[in-house]
């Protein structure tokens, strides 16, 4: 990330007051969002999501295991980022360790939900197979190939682009056992069962920056923020997660009028999504 | 996921008018492969913008166009990695840069443009840092002050040097520089400015010095800056623009660097004044308070959007395709953020393809 002078500081801060940005768009407006499904074919789901110059992809691997003894009923989900040091030279090593936590935490808190299972984007309820005993086990990754702001409305996207072009494979479990022995199970290798991706919430980051919210912010726009709140909205236009960043404290009004704001933005944002992802699905069938 | 993210292929046509060079960026996925010579579908997918059926089908044809007008059938001067340069094995001739012999056979290793000069034939790779020439115009930002210097990033593969004694002093004086002077440096160029200068040579060692003696060149405020590839920005006799019809600077560094601000008064440096310097600094206060007015910001970032949408299509980048894009997208009542939207690409490679057929049309 280099740095940015005096005056193109002020010019920046200046645009947002003003609701013109560098490249034109208004204060809720977002980069025009491209992406692509099916990009690793050894997933059972993925895709790649480009948000202006940030490039990320998020794959959906699924396998078989057991479920928890607290909640026999549920399947298992992990989601883990990883930043490649494609996007910047600190993040190789352990330089881009950091980043990848906050932003798999962040998810997690969106899209999982508390301990308890209460609140989450993704049902864990559909992934069991044999209650007790066989469940899938859901493993997503995150990777940031290239970064300019806005990771985690990218990751949002990506991950319910991937999702809904995973395909969990069709499972016979064999009828006869004894209620102590591990099922026989039978996966198949032509039928697959689709996830119904209509109630995963996408996630709106509003960046403060001066007395103005804005939307999608670019790298050099998040240089000047003051404090960023993400916040994910479902289609039902419920919050189901919400994270703060930044050093400065927020009023309590604030939020509110955040939360507010998001809801209205995740509308359009949650129509455009599902259109992308609809026509990546019908290009990449043609392919 | 590593490796090779950006797969650059230039289809040079011709290498002394002024044609653009065509180029196109593939990401690495599963169907893309890395360093093929484009055909149509490819050069597509590789824009990354999303292109319904009928805007993809224009725009083949426009580039279609556009290459059927370049004066020689130069193909064979644009090489990828592992091909064979054709060059007449009898000739003396001399191995130059991205070359090897193979085989007993010239083969290139970069992707790039064949050059002959003379007895050398080399290869000129495309996505190649800047490479400085004396007496360029550059746009650098400042990475360090030290002793009697500043050191200015500017996309070169190492950074310029830009020396005390090459800078006019604020008060207009030529005199010695003295230890004061050397204490106040940072009142003049801090971290992270915006500085233009000129190429003035190059040291012994490879590494660039620069020189900011006139007064059009120093510290660039009160707009922004944007970076594209250098081999886009030719050389021309001028590389500072004035746009009168809006009031704004435009500058086209040589190394990619382009800076569109507010118009700045070249100041005066004969003039020594004592109260000049005092109102300087309320000046500056005053930048802080006052924000760049609403109707030249749009300015701003339309002709910034401009400058976008032509890197994307790889035309050069020069005064009068920025100010006929401008024209375009304001007869179309285009909004600015709309300008970086697939149709207005495609409207802009049909138009360059329309003036360029109208152009050699003329010549003949």
């Amino acid at each position: 990330m280099v740095g940015l002078s005096v005056g193109e500081k002020h010019f920046i801060q200046g645009g947002i007051a003003q609701d013109l940005r560098s490249d034109g768009r208004k204060r809720l407006t977002y980069r025009p969002i491209y992406v692509e499904t099916g990009v690793i074919p050894q997933a059972h789901g993925s895709a790649r999501v480009r948000l202006g110059a940030t490039d990320v992809i998020a794959s959906v691997k699924a396998e078989l295991g057991k479920p928890s003894a607290l909640q026999p009923d549920k399947g298992k989900i992990a989601i883990y980022v990883d930043c490649s040091p494609t996007a910047a030279p600190m993040f190789e090593g352990r330089g881009g360790e950091e980043l990848s936590t906050e932003l798999s935490v962040a998810l997690q808190r969106c899209l999982l939900g508390g301990k308890s299972g209460a609140g989450a984007g993704i049902d864990p309820t559909s992934l069991v197979v044999v209650e007790g005993k066989v469940c899938w086990d859901l493993y997503i990754d995150g990777l940031v190939i290239s970064s300019d702001g806005n990771l985690l409305d990218a990751l949002a996207a990506a991950i319910k682009a991937a999702l809904s072009n995973t395909g969990i494979p069709k499972v016979d479990v064999a009828a006869e056992t004894r209620s102590d022995e591990q099922p026989e199970v039978n996966i198949s290798d032509e039928e697959f069962l689709q996830f119904d991706t209509s109630g995963i919430p996408v996630i709106v980051t509003l960046t403060k920056v001066g007395r103005h919210y804005i939307v999608d912010a670019t790298s050099e726009e998040e240089s000047q923020m003051s404090s960023a709140v993400s916040i994910s909205v479902n289609r039902k236009g419920h919050i189901c997660g919400l994270t703060k960043r930044g050093g400065v404290g927020l009023d309590p009004s604030i939020i509110l009028d955040m939360i507010s704001v998001a809801k209205h933005v995740s509308e359009q944002l949650i129509n455009k999504l599902d259109s992308e992802i609809a026509a990546a699905e019908a290009s990449e069938e043609e392919s | 996921m590593g490796g090779n993210l950006i797969a650059a292929l230039g289809f040079r046509v011709s290498s002394s008018s002024s044609l653009p060079f065509f180029c196109f960026t593939g990401g690495v996925t599963p169907k893309s492969s890395l360093c093929r010579v484009a055909d149509n579908k490819d050069k597509m997918r590789g824009l990354k913008l999303p292109l319904s059926q009928t805007q993809r089908v224009r725009l083949q044809r426009a580039f279609e166009k556009l290459q059927s007008l370049s004066a020689k059938a130069n193909s064979d001067a644009s090489v990828t990695v592992a091909d064979a340069i054709p060059v007449n094995y009898e000739d003396a001739f001399l191995k130059g840069y991205g070359t090897t012999d193979l085989n007993g056979e010239l083969v290139a290793t970069v992707c790039g443009v064949v050059e002959r000069v003379n007895k050398l034939v080399y290869v000129r790779a495309l996505r190649a840092r800047y490479k400085p020439e004396v007496g360029d115009v550059v746009v650098g930002r400042v990475v360090e002050v030290a002793q009697k210097r500043w050191r200015l990033e500017i996309n070169f593969s190492q950074d310029a040097v830009l020396m005390l004694s090459s800078m006019n002093m604020p008060d207009g004086i030529q005199r010695r520089r003295t230890a004061l002077d050397e204490l106040n440096m940072r009142s003049i160029f801090e971290e992270n400015d915006i500085v233009c200068a000129e190429v003035r040579n190059f040291q012994h060692d490879g590494s660039l010095q620069l020189q900011a003696r006139s007064q059009k060149y120093g510290k660039l405020e009160k707009g922004q800056l944007l970076i594209i590839d250098p081999y886009l920005v030719r050389k021309s006799k001028q590389h500072f623009h004035h746009l009168e019809q809006f009031g704004i600077d435009l500058i086209l560094g040589r190394n990619g660097y382009i800076w569109i601000g507010e118009h700045v008064e070249a100041r005066d440096s004969m003039v020594i004044d004592q109260a000049k310097s005092i109102d300087q600094s309320t000046v500056v206060e005053g930048i802080n308070r006052a924000y760049t007015p609403l109707e030249m910001r749009q300015n701003i970032c339309r002709i910034a959007n401009a400058i976008r949408v032509l890197t994307i299509l790889g035309f050069n980048v020069d005064l009068n395709l920025i100010m006929e894009t401008v024209e375009l997208s304001s007869s179309l009542k285009i909004d600015i953020h709309d300008m970086l939207g697939s149709e207005f690409h495609v409207l802009v490679a049909e138009m360059e393809a329309e003036r360029r057929s109208l152009t050699t049309k003329r010549k003949r």
